[in-house]
């Protein structure tokens, strides 16, 4: 890892990196604003697999870390496996090849991130609050909350929660939308297929 | 000045769509069916261009972007000045 200066790694409590934004100064989702444009199927296929990862996967790590604030260790863990499914988003999103689950929070935290929101490896370490010692009894998530709802605000478009009862209709719904957009762009909604199946 | 789409705009999400069209695609929010992008419909005059709201101007300038619309400029009263 190459990406701590100096200045930026200081490991000590109660700490504010001098380069650091808090999650709510960071931008989400800047290439929408943008207007990244990809081949045709390769946005439809990046878009819904997106929207279902957030909605499926983004959701659950942040039920696991509201339901788990007695367990800091879970906690830890899920905030872990929640920071490598945004890296996992951000490079479906950039049409990367998708990067194995074993390297995702290496890569996350020497290149950060671009698509899901402009930050660093420092900033998302900070976001995270991966200073904490692991295995410790607490486990910082306020931060993580503030970018979880700054992803939910700047997302094209309003996600189904499908953890909740009324959520399944719209989810429904939404799977028929998806379906129609698929064909529309020459594919098959089944490349959607695997990602329910982990879900 | 109208906007004539050379794609198609299908729903993604509640609230939200992609435009496909030449071979490429760009995610619209605040865009749910085509009608909602500006200058498809009747022609507006110049001036109401630079009138765009932000959010309707950035649309419109995705769409063009990606390829999928383009901008169609008249001159009212053209030949009579000739």
């Amino acid at each position: 890892m190459s990406t701590y200066t100096d200045k930026e790694c200081d490991m000590s409590e109660g700490r504010r990196l001098p380069t650091s934004r808090t999650a709510g100064e960071m931008t989400a989702f800047p290439s929408v604003r943008a207007g990244h444009v990809m081949a045709g199927p390769q946005a439809v296929e990046a878009w819904v697999q997106t929207a279902w990862l957030m909605l499926a996967e983004g959701r659950a790590y942040i039920e696991d870390l509201e339901g788990g604030a007695e367990q800091p260790q879970m906690q830890q863990a899920a905030k872990l496996r929640f920071l490598e499914q945004l890296l996992d988003i951000d490079q479906r999103l950039a049409g990367r090849a998708a990067v194995d689950d074993a390297h995702c929070l290496a890569v996350a935290l020497e290149y950060g991130m671009r698509e899901v929101v402009d930050a660093t490896g420092p900033e998302l370490a900070e976001v995270f609050g991966l200073h904490e010692e692991f295995g410790g009894d607490s486990c910082a998530v306020g931060e993580i909350y503030v970018l979880w709802e700054r992803l939910l605000e700047a997302f094209p478009g309003k996600l189904p929660d499908r953890l909740v009862a009324e959520g399944q209709r719209d989810m429904l719904r939404t799977l028929r939308v998806w379906a129609r957009l698929a064909r529309a762009a020459g594919l098959d909604i089944g490349f959607l297929a695997p990602f329910m199946k982990a879900a | 000045v109208g906007a004539e789409l050379t794609g198609s705009v299908q729903p993604y999400l509640e609230g939200a769509s992609l435009l496909l069209g030449s071979g490429n695609g760009v995610v619209l929010p605040g865009i749910g069916a085509e009608r909602d992008l500006p200058f498809t419909g009747a022609p507006a005059r110049l001036d109401e261009l630079a009138g765009l709201d932000p959010k309707a101007a950035a649309s419109l300038l995705r769409a063009l972007r990606a390829g999928a619309a383009r901008l169609r400029i008249g001159y009212t009263g053209a030949e009579a000045r000739r």
